[in-house]
């Protein structure tokens, strides 16, 4: 059932067993998770249907240390979320991105990739992905010309993306299932319906109720059993720390780890690789009827080894990458809408440009795009801001912040490759300029990130240690959960959604097994 | 013959028996194949001109290695005759054993950057 808020009158009060906050991949794989079960559930969308410059605005904000987009236009306030922007990229993380390593600051996760293994599997329905392989022998049997280049497998291997068919260009996760939801007797979909604050009893380790505002000057509330934030990493760390009239800090701040430890992947043109001769294969090619794409991957040894970030590099044409203008530069409009067509026109751009090039050994070089993990860094955070949104609540500023490992691994990547390919005898590789001088640390202005947002109410075994539990439940708060890419200790290197979608029905588990137990 | 002219010649047949002598003996530069300082993978993706740049741009950054005879020893000291397979061979084995040296952001091996700066202090010789 659908309900546009705005039509509701004030001090309503909405009933149901669990109360999903947000309608972007998480969310939604959530509610679509409870369909047809005999539980009520209240699902809550900010926007609408459709794109609403008036509601867009909450997601505004201001951005501090390394250059970023703009907040307001890295992410979609409307039914189906950010997923109307989604590339539909999905890989899952590697076992060693799960692991503590040394070298790397602050990357305990309290469980490993086994934990999430049935769920990653789980979250190719919603996804609309294909079958759970992502090896490339089974891919090369689907289809003939997906050779490898003959490099050490004990160094590099090939790692497998699968393309979504829910993807924005499809029209994201809305097109997919806004009738469905609809539809669902048992799913409540609120349009419009922002939350404002959450709510809990004394001594604040339970949620009573959350606040919504309807847009039109009404505030209602929703009381269930349990409440899973799922707005995305900025706006779940933003509504926990805005939620602070009982705790002075914030829900789930007792030791200020709310909004820190924000993390993005960065993909950066890194390198050129020049084929000595053609080698003829189709694996680095989007396939777009396959929905594959792979990428260059190191193996775990060798990050141990070098004691550095986990990271991957696809291949695009150096004829065309060269004449394409990094995404941080053309993603600048606060309007998504106009940030989008931007990036689609430089796009075109570049492949008119890219023609200019028909002969020499420029036909056969690839510019390394790599993308990579950044290390868990505590003052990489998102804060409120002193400006505040229609309703009063604080917006969000972000720091960004990168570290000395980030650079160094990026880095360190892009030689090791140069190094396989010379081993192999099958290229040569220039390093960009920024990554010539070893003992710079700095990032280029250039430098993009994958509009990624994750690690803001980061897992911890202990309160001290994380916002949320191995469950992502809130420490101390026994109903409150959060879903999605904020929960990360570490970001991996690959694309955050299915690793987030299947956290979300790991989440969505749990709750129905603690409803059971509470009933 | 006049005995003017008659020494002039014995003096040149001198002169060109004792330069390669000299060369070797004196100022010690291997013996080697000119045609073989040609940096074979570079130039499957580089013109001349280009390799030229690059060895001109390894000399400046080595200094040690900015003469003929520094770099025809580093590169052909095992042998009077190196071949171009070896430098081949040797240019693979930088590669496993990590003797690699960037120039302008190319991570090349150290002997292919050699080759290419060998042939820019012969072509800067030859002008």
């Amino acid at each position: 059932m659908h309900i546009d808020a705005r039509k509701l009158s004030a001090n309503n009060i909405i009933e149901g067993d669990i109360c999903i906050i947000g309608t972007g991949p998480a969310g939604l794989s959530i509610a679509l998770d409870w369909m047809n079960t005999p539980y009520k559930v209240i699902l809550l969308e900010a926007g609408g249907f459709e794109y609403d410059d008036s509601v867009q605005d909450m997601l505004s904000g201001d951005a501090t240390g390394q250059r970023y987009f703009p907040l307001r236009s890295t992410r979609l306030a409307q039914f189906g979320g950010t997923s109307g922007h989604w590339a539909g990229m999905c890989s899952p993380f590697d076992e060693i991105d799960f692991e503590k390593r040394d070298w790397v600051p602050n990357s305990e996760w309290p469980i490993s990739k086994k934990d999430l293994e049935p769920y990653y599997e789980q979250a190719h329905f919603p996804l609309k992905l294909g079958p759970y392989n992502y090896d490339l022998g089974f891919w090369q049997e689907q289809w003939p010309n997906l050779n490898p280049f003959p490099l050490d497998e004990n160094v590099i291997w090939n790692k497998v993306w699968q393309l979504s068919k829910v993807s924005g260009w499809n029209g994201g996760l809305k097109q997919a299932y806004q009738d469905l939801i609809i539809k669902a007797p048992n799913i409540q979909l609120y349009t419009y319906a922002t939350l404002v604050d959450i709510k809990g009893n004394e001594p604040v380790n339970s949620v009573q109720e959350v606040e919504i505002n309807n847009r039109s000057n009404n505030t209602l509330k929703v009381r269930a059993k349990h409440y899973i934030l799922a707005m995305g990493a900025i706006q779940n760390a933003r509504m926990l720390l805005a939620s602070n009239r009982q705790a002075k800090n914030g829900l789930g701040n007792d030791h200020d780890l709310v909004g820190r430890f924000f993390m993005e992947h960065l993909e950066v043109d890194t390198a050129e690789m020049w084929l000595l001769k053609p080698f003829p294969t189709e694996l680095n090619h989007f396939n777009q009827q396959l929905m594959f794409w792979n990428e260059l991957a190191l193996r775990k040894e060798v990050l141990r080894n070098e004691k550095i970030l986990n990271g991957t590099c696809g291949l695009s044409p150096t004829a065309y990458a060269r004449h394409v203008t990094p995404r941080i530069d053309v993603w600048q409009n606060e309007d998504p809408r106009e940030s989008v067509d931007n990036i689609f026109k430089s796009w075109d751009e570049a492949e008119e440009k890219a023609k200019a090039h028909n002969q020499g050994a420029i036909m056969r070089a690839f510019t390394f795009q790599t993308r990579m993990e950044q290390s868990p860094n505590p003052n990489s955070r998102i804060t409120l801001s002193e400006k505040k949104d229609a309703f009063g609540v604080p917006l969000a500023n972000l720091n960004w912040e990168l570290s000395p490992l980030d650079k160094r691994s990026l880095r360190r990547i892009n030689q090791i490759m140069a190094k396989e390919v010379g081993k192999a005898g099958i290229a040569r590789v220039k390093l960009n300029d920024f990554l010539i001088d070893e003992s710079d640390d700095s990032f280029p202005k250039s430098t993009n990130g994958g509009w990624h947002h994750m690690g803001t109410t980061r897992m911890g075994a202990s309160p001290n240690k994380g916002v949320v539990d191995i469950h992502c439940q809130v420490h101390g708060i026994n109903n409150l959960h959060v879903a999605g890419s904020g929960c990360y200790v570490t970001s991996g290197a690959p694309n955050p959604t299915l690793t987030l979608v299947a956290f979300a029905l790991r989440l969505s588990d749990r709750i129905k097994e603690r409803i059971k137990q509470e009933s | 013959m006049k005995r003017r002219n008659f020494m002039l010649l014995v003096s040149a047949g001198v002169v060109a028996v004792s330069v390669p002598f000299v060369n070797q003996v004196y100022f010690d530069i291997p013996d080697y194949d000119k045609e073989s300082i040609f940096p074979q993978f570079l130039s499957l993706i580089w013109d001349e001109e280009s390799i030229s740049d690059i060895g001109a741009k390894y000399a400046a950054k080595f200094p040690e290695e900015s003469r003929e005879r520094s770099l025809a020893k580093a590169l052909f000291s095992d042998s009077a005759s190196q071949s171009k397979d070896k430098l081949l061979a040797l240019t693979q084995s930088d590669f496993f054993n990590g003797n690699l040296v960037t120039i302008d952001g190319w991570v090349l091996s150290k002997t292919e950057a050699r080759q290419c700066a060998l042939h820019y202090i012969m072509n800067q010789t030859k002008a």
